[in-house]
């Protein structure tokens, strides 16, 4: 079993690892990570470094999310790279690693994801609104960053607004 | 037992001022909950939620009538209930921004509409530059934010002001 950390552990700040080897222990490192996806609460998505584990793989399912999206699904993404980007969208965030905060945070509005699954194949994925969202938010995790880094007031969106 | 006290703090803005209101609070064992503190134009502001044991609110009050005599602060005090001091308010489902030439009343307009709804407002900021004016508008829109965008479109065409409602979608990642 693993632990989900939790804020200030400061862990969450760790960069992870790229993952090299396609073998039957990143399975095994995928099935604890959707068990811990879905045990917390609400959850639609979770990063290996949530669990103190420094691999660079996230899933991300939004068809659990409390509002109707459109979602591919559950999407398994090892080694996952944002390739291009566009737009800004506003959405409120909240983490399994940082409980009881929700804050607004602007994202890109569309993305294109590469990433490869658990056989080592490489796909492209374009995305956009809340599972893009998600998606960045997941990243992010595996380079240490938390969305309570990124969260805007309305004294910042005027700030944003005026130049 | 805690007491939940609100403190409205405002002063001539010079370095220093968050340094004195707090400590003057850490001496008299008053901690600081939820605040929000910011700088409009040369006066510095705080609005701060601190608890405080029972027994140790008489002292803080004089803690707060020195500080006032020393800085010059302004210091307003008042004791939430117990209700109030435990509310949590709705988190905000919407971000509103208005931009445009500053006139007359576009503040009462955009919270005219709302208010009309039944729309709470979470968080507001607000800057005149200049020709130039700007808001910032959190709020707790629910199953009304297809009619507040209505309505809003209305005031934007009326004020010949730029209004944009960003529907928050959120999740637990
Ligand atoms: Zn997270």
């Amino acid at each position: 079993m693993y632990e989900l950390l939790t804020l200030p552990d400061e862990r969450l700040r760790q960069k992870s690892q790229p993952i090299t080897q396609f073998d039957k222990s990143l399975q095994e490192l995928s099935t604890v990570l959707e068990q811990a996806m879905l045990d917390g609460q609400g959850g639609v998505g979770i990063a290996a470094p949530q669990l103190g584990i420094f691999k660079r793989i996230v899933i991300v399912d939004c068809s659990l999310g409390l509002h109707k999206n459109k979602n591919h699904g559950r999407l398994i993404m090892v080694n996952p790279e944002i390739i291009a980007q566009d737009g800004e969208a506003l959405g409120r965030e909240g983490c399994l690693s940082v409980p009881e905060w929700v804050g607004t945070v602007p994202r890109a509005r569309r993305i294109t994801v590469r990433y490869q699954d658990l056989q080592g194949k490489t796909h492209e994925l374009s995305t956009k609104a809340f599972e893009a969202r998600v998606i960045q938010h997941e990243i992010d995790h595996l380079d240490g960053i938390l969305f309570i880094d990124k969260v805007v007031s309305t004294k910042d969106l005027i700030r944003r607004m005026d130049t | 037992m805690n007491q939940s006290i609100l403190l409205s703090i405002s002063g001539k803005d010079r370095a220093g001022i968050v340094r004195d209101v707090s400590e003057v609070l850490l001496h008299a064992q008053a901690n600081i909950e939820d605040s929000s503190m910011t700088v409009l134009r040369g006066r510095f502001t705080m609005m701060l939620i601190v608890e405080v044991e029972d027994s140790g609110l008489s002292s803080l009050k004089a803690a707060l009538a020195e500080l006032e005599q020393r800085t010059g602060l302004t210091v307003q005090s008042q004791v939430l209930s117990e209700d109030e001091a435990s509310h949590i308010p709705d988190e905000p489902d919407c971000v509103i921004t208005v931009s445009g030439a500053d006139k007359p009343g576009i503040v009462f307009a955009v919270t005219d509409v709302m208010a009309e709804l039944g729309v709470s407002v979470a968080d507001v900021s607000t800057r005149a530059r200049g020709e130039v004016y700007m808001m910032a508008l959190e709020a707790v829109a629910g199953d009304k934010l297809n009619a507040l965008q209505a309505k809003l479109a209305d005031v934007s065409d009326k004020l010949s002001v730029s209004i944009e409602v960003h529907q928050l979608d959120d999740g637990v990642m």
